[in-house]
């Protein structure tokens, strides 16, 4: 009888351990993608966001968001998050609310690299060997967007093949003048940049 | 008469002959004709740290087809934005990445702008740089200045492979960019110029030993 009660009660321990554990993974949200804007003007801020949620609490609006796709309008930021179990959610933040950090990380990059870490032109620190993005922005003079994970979200076998307009890019972040897609990859160890005007195909490797 | 027919006829033959090696020749070339001299509109980026925050400068490595002095080089660079000023050299090998510094070329501008095709920034007037087959070369395209607001590309070739290296601090220091997707370029002898096609030489020299030829055939009856 003694040996049964104790028995139960390291089961118990156990369970609410587990129950303790599954609910702490559920608080952190990995970053998947993200993107800002309002209707069908809309950037990918990915690379932004998972910087951003390593640092403290921020505000949503154009200055952390890097780019206003949308002038004038009211703009929702997007966060599409996945937690340690598996299970995927959507976050979204009007413009002039405040995330708070704590819940995501901002990881999600074969190979364990973190893509807003480092130099781009640099070695890269893992071993990871196939395509990865590390760093991509689609616009003209000062008004660019982030498109680094909506890039690495077309990666098929390591290989990226995209028709280079605003539509693939997600949106127009300089309406009115031509854009250009600047990408910096790591490919089999190795790092470069490529630049691609609108309208032309862009294919890596 | 007769001797100084087959003496035209002959003096034909060596003024053709002759010509051979004066004119200028390709010692390399990856660009296409007509409007696909190169891939406009997708290249390698050539940038300085002002605009895009980081700067990169591209070397292509190559090979001569025939021993020669260099005497142009074209380079299908595009200019984007910034300020439109590149710097090249043409380097000898080191173990795979661009050595020792056999000509450069400085604030050099592209006429072209990024996305259009097929104008080339061309270096004429190159001389005392002997290139030699079978030995490997590097072609360099940089930011004139590191800190610069450049941003350009260097359009892909057409269909050439090559060894690349990367620098990012103006091409002080090479990493190696593995094999990948020529830039466009050619290397030319001899004061560069329009290259004479070999079908257009056999086309002229038999023009003029047919020509020498009727006037004998004239001048004997």
């Amino acid at each position: 009888m003694r040996d049964a009660r104790m028995l139960l009660s390291v089961l118990a321990i156990a369970i609410i351990a587990a129950l303790g554990s599954t609910d702490a993974a559920a608080q952190s949200w990995q970053v998947m993608s993200a993107d800002y804007g309002v209707n069908n003007n809309r950037v990918d801020v990915t690379n932004t966001v998972r910087r951003l949620v390593n640092g403290p609490n921020f505000r949503v609006n154009n200055t952390t968001m890097g780019v206003d796709p949308a002038r004038g309008k009211d703009k929702v930021l997007r966060i599409h998050a996945r937690d340690g179990s598996g299970q995927m959610r959507d976050f979204n933040y009007n413009e002039g609310q405040t995330v708070d950090s704590r819940q995501f990380t901002g990881g999600g990059f074969p190979g364990g690299g973190y893509p807003g870490g480092g130099y781009p032109g640099g070695n890269p620190g893992n071993q990871f060997r196939g395509l990865r993005i590390v760093q991509a922005s689609y616009g003209a003079g000062n008004r660019r967007g982030d498109v680094t994970g909506r890039l690495q979200g077309m990666v098929r076998n390591n290989r990226l093949v995209v028709l280079v307009n605003n539509a693939t890019m997600g949106g127009d972040p300089a309406v009115g003048q031509t854009k250009n897609l600047q990408v910096n990859y790591e490919y089999q160890g190795q790092r470069r940049n490529t630049t691609t005007r609108e309208g032309n195909n862009l294919t890596i490797p | 008469l007769k001797k100084l027919g087959w003496l035209l006829c002959l003096l034909a033959l060596a003024v053709c002959a002759s010509s051979l090696p004066a004119m200028a020749g390709t010692l390399y070339s990856n660009l296409g004709t007509g409007s696909g001299v190169y891939q406009e509109g997708v290249g390698w980026t050539i940038s300085g740290t002002g605009t895009l925050g980081f700067s990169q400068s591209i070397g292509e490595q190559f090979q001569v087809t025939s021993d020669g002095s260099v005497g142009q080089i074209d380079i299908g660079v595009g200019y984007v934005e910034g300020t439109n000023a590149f710097k090249v050299t043409l380097d000898a090998d080191n173990n795979g990445l661009p050595g020792a510094v056999l000509g450069e070329w400085d604030n050099l501008s592209s006429p072209q702008t990024f996305g259009g095709c097929c104008l080339l920034m061309t270096i004429s007037g190159i001389s005392g740089i002997d290139l030699t087959t079978g030995t490997n070369y590097w072609l360099t395209v940089a930011p004139e200045d590191v800190g610069s607001t450049l941003w350009g590309a260097w359009n892909f070739s057409n269909s050439a492979n090559s060894n690349q290296a990367v620098s990012t601090d103006g091409g002080v220091t090479w990493n190696s960019g593995g094999f990948t997707s020529q830039g466009a370029f050619d290397v030319l002898s001899g004061g560069g110029g329009t290259t004479p096609e070999p079908s257009s030489l056999l086309l002229l020299g038999t023009g003029l030993v047919g020509a020498f030829g009727a006037i004998r055939r004239k001048l004997n009856r």
